[in-house]
């Protein structure tokens, strides 16, 4: 029977991938799919545990993350062409009217 | 058990992309990666027995969210020659703080859950029950966040004419 260590394990390698990402790529759209490899890390260790514990709530709770992780995304995106056409720069650490 | 091989190559797969989307420098390369990663995440959903949540991620974000953000990454780019590079900044000292964070992850879960087994059955008909009976509320109020984060966006993108932008 297989068990579902690997898949936390991945859940890890997930988590911590995408907060590299947000940490040092200088793209805000990137940035954006940084939020998103969180949001899957966190799925992956939801299904992990509704897998070993059999409880619906799992699975209900992955769907909803998914409408959630949608819809930040397209807030998410608009803003940043917004801040892009307003600063004519993607660099987050760029989005500022101090610095120069 | 002939899916668990399925299971371990889809997330030697998955590993080996988000190691590979930290040093690759093409914009476009990264979001492909990224792709790969979350289609592979659908097929172990799909393999572990959870079919709609599998087909939910590979229909949204391989066919939804992955699409908009290529949109966004060409209407962000500098010029029709230029190639879509982005630079990293930080990114050793980022590791020297991201690598011991997975360390401790993996021998957290290692030390605690190793071992522990699982089964692949599903429960697509009891999801469909679950949805339309008990959570029936947060899956109405989904449809509406969905219907207000359309109507922001569109809202947050129009260009107004008061000179502000």
């Amino acid at each position: 029977m297989a068990s579902i260590d690997h898949l936390l394990f991945t859940g890890a390698v997930l988590f911590v991938t995408g907060l590299t990402v947000i940490l040092t790529r200088r793209n805000a759209v990137m940035v954006l799919l940084g939020i998103e490899l969180l949001l899957n890390a966190s799925n992956l260790n939801l299904i992990a545990f509704e897998r070993l514990y059999q409880n619906l709530s799992g699975q209900l709770f992955t769907l909803f993350i998914i409408v959630i992780a949608v819809c930040e995304t397209a807030v998410g995106l608009a803003i940043v062409l917004r801040a892009y056409r307003f600063y004519n720069k993607i660099a987050p650490n760029e989005f500022s009217n101090i610095k120069e | 058990m002939s899916g668990s091989y399925l299971v371990y190559f889809s997330e030697g797969v998955i590993v080996a992309a988000a190691v590979m989307l930290l040093f690759v420098r093409n914009l476009l390369s990264a979001v492909l990666l990224i792709m790969t990663i979350l289609i592979f995440l659908g097929g172990i959903y799909l393999l572990l027995g959870d079919e709609f949540i599998g087909v939910t991620q590979i229909l949204i974000y391989a066919g939804g969210v992955l699409v908009v953000v290529l949109f966004g990454i060409m209407l962000t780019a500098r010029g029709p020659r230029i190639p879509l590079q982005v630079s990293q900044a930080n990114l050793w000292r980022a590791l020297l703080i991201m690598v011991p964070l997975l360390v401790a992850l993996v021998l957290l879960y290692a030390s605690t859950i190793q071992g522990v087994p699982y089964n692949n059955n599903t429960r697509l008909p009891e999801i469909g029950l679950a949805i339309m009976t008990d959570y029936v509320l947060p899956f109405e109020l989904a449809g509406i966040l969905l219907l207000v984060a359309l109507l922001g966006a569109a809202a947050i993108l129009t260009p107004r004419n008061d000179g502000v932008d």
